[in-house]
């Protein structure tokens, strides 16, 4: 990752003096955070008991462009751990239309609003915590999409109204050291609608999209076992496995609607701060389970230090099987079913400290009681993570 | 020690020195309220404030239907700090929250942020639609003041 770093002070320096003639701002967001956990290898929080900088860490290039009258564009550039293939993702890319001081369309590759800090999700200066609650934000995989997003702004008084809805698709999606593959999004619209006042704002957000997925490899891998009692007979395990899958498509996400409910408030009144969200999430005609998620922050600001207190939340409701023809099988789709299962709360107790004005130091300590089912890793019990991180923009 | 002295003596200077708002000698505008100058220098209706774009009353027009182009100062000036804990009650950590979450979730840049104050006189002098604002000492023949934000 590092060693591509060195490019960007030239790309920056040939920006600058290339293209001062035009209006453009360059401005970049960095996290550098360090974390460990009394387990020995959590791919919960993807942190084991030793010191390591990643997952959270990251570096974001965003340079906003004005190219004509009401025409501007945008390219926000990232590098982080967590991806998969490159090590540099063009996070968006998008052109802005401002058709009028309350209408914009945007597009190319834009950021779906799902959660409350969806749109800013990796920069740190601008949230509590060293990265949100691991119980919402990880079960929603899609950061971006290619589209396009119409938004409605308008000021009334002290308020504001926002409208904001997207059209698109995702080919892939970013995954995880642990775990990757393909995952089509397609057809996704979505849509949310924020009110916010100086010191408060409420929101709601929906999403619904078509997923199709190559889970094969994924879901045999753990099941290899409970196949060997295959292996005897005249149809090789993985075939008769295949043969599983396609008698039970539900498993497979496979031209499955999936859908998203979000809601979610924040409120900044003189040193206290209240933060909450709620999501929904169902796939239907899949036996991936509905997914309830909720989460709530309070805070309080002494001078330059915001200690705070989360809790978070997340529980799957999960389907049973039965297949009274093939008892293997039954029992295989089950455990395929129950690998999503998880029923996980957390304790987040941290500390946030203003080193200066474009500088925050922050510091937390998770308990988190995990109850994952999944034959891959399963996981339970306790976990105690530790986390310290430095995010500044620039 | 000394040292201390002269920038305590600065500091009280720019403590309680008033802010003026101030404007090109041109344009007709004879005042503005503290709720518009916040629509105006938070952007508040997008990036188009900065263009021409119709607002009306609190979304961004001038009550003479000017589209007005805020000028900033940087940040690390006291008077910046002082002119946004004046009209919105928001410090240099508040403004930087509020421009880093525009900014990354392209929602529009903050508005041009010059060095100084005779920087901001000779760019609302030079733009006719311009709108920046000054402590009250630095006030020049160059521009108009609408509006004075006073402090005790």
């Amino acid at each position: 990752m590092f060693n591509r770093l060195i490019f960007l002070p030239i790309l920056l320096i040939l920006f600058s003096v290339h293209l001062s003639a035009l209006e453009i701002r360059l401005n970049g967001f960095a996290t550098i955070a360090a974390g460990m956990t009394d387990e020995k290898d959590d791919v919960y929080h993807h942190y084991d008991d030793e010191l390591s900088f990643s997952p959270d860490s990251v570096l974001g290039l965003q340079l906003d462009a004005e190219l004509l009258d009401k025409l501007s564009g945008t390219f926000q550039l990232m590098a982080c751990e967590n991806y998969v293939d490159d090590d540099f993702q063009l996070e968006w890319a998008y052109l802005t239309y401002d058709y009028s001081s309350d209408f914009r369309l945007l597009l190319g590759r834009i950021r779906p609003s799902m959660f409350l800090y969806s749109s800013y999700l990796d920069v740190g200066y601008a949230y509590l915590w060293v990265s949100p609650p691991q119980e919402m934000y990880s079960f929603v995989p899609l950061t971006n999409i290619d589209g396009i997003n119409l938004s409605y702004n308008h000021v009334i008084g002290d308020y504001e109204l926002s409208l904001t809805g997207w059209l698109g698709d995702k080919k892939k999606i970013r995954g995880t050291k642990e775990l990757t593959f393909k995952l089509n999004h397609s057809y996704i619209a979505g849509g949310e609608i924020a009110l916010s006042h100086d010191f408060a704002k409420f929101r709601v957000s929906y999403a619904r999209a078509k997923l199709t997925a190559n889970l094969k490899n994924i879901l045999l891998q753990p099941n290899k076992q409970l196949l060997s009692i295959y292996e005897n007979r005249n149809t090789p395990a993985e075939d008769r496995y295949l043969l599983g899958l396609e008698k039970h498509p539900e498993i497979q996400f496979n031209d499955s609607l999936g859908q998203f409910l979000g809601f979610g408030m924040h409120a900044d009144y003189k040193n206290i701060i209240f933060i909450s969200e709620y999501i929904r999430r169902f796939v239907k005609k899949t036996a991936f389970p509905d997914l309830k998620s909720w989460y709530t922050t309070l805070a309080y600001r002494i001078g330059d230090f915001t200690p705070h207190f989360t809790y978070s939340s997340v529980k799957t409701n999960v389907a049973t099987y039965t297949d009274r023809e093939d008892a293997v099988l039954e029992s295989v789709v089950n455990n395929v079913l129950q690998e999503s299962a998880n029923k996980t709360q957390s304790v987040t107790l941290g500390v946030r400290y203003k080193v200066n004005s474009s500088a925050v130091l922050k510091a937390e300590w998770i308990s988190t009681n995990v109850d994952i089912a999944g034959s891959v890793q399963p996981l339970d019990g306790k976990i105690n993570t530790f986390k310290l991180g430095l995010s500044i923009i620039f | 020690m000394k040292k201390f002295l002269v920038f305590s003596i600065l500091f009280v200077h720019y403590l309680f020195a008033d802010i003026s708002i101030i404007v090109n000698k041109e344009n007709t505008l004879v005042s503005i309220s503290k709720s518009e100058l916040k629509v105006v220098f938070f952007l508040k209706s997008g990036k188009s404030v900065l263009r021409d774009s119709k607002f009306v009353k609190y979304n961004g027009r001038f009550a003479n239907g000017l589209v007005p182009l805020p000028v900033d100062i940087e940040t690390d000036n006291p008077i910046y700090e002082k002119f946004y804990i004046a009209i919105a009650t928001a410090n240099i950590e508040k403004m930087n929250r509020y421009w880093s979450r525009r900014i990354f979730s392209g929602r529009g840049v903050p508005p041009l942020r010059l060095k100084n104050e005779q920087e901001i006189i000779e760019f609302v002098k030079k733009n006719k639609n311009a709108i920046g604002y000054i402590n009250q000492s630095n006030l020049t023949d160059d521009v108009k003041e609408i509006f004075t934000i006073s402090f005790p």
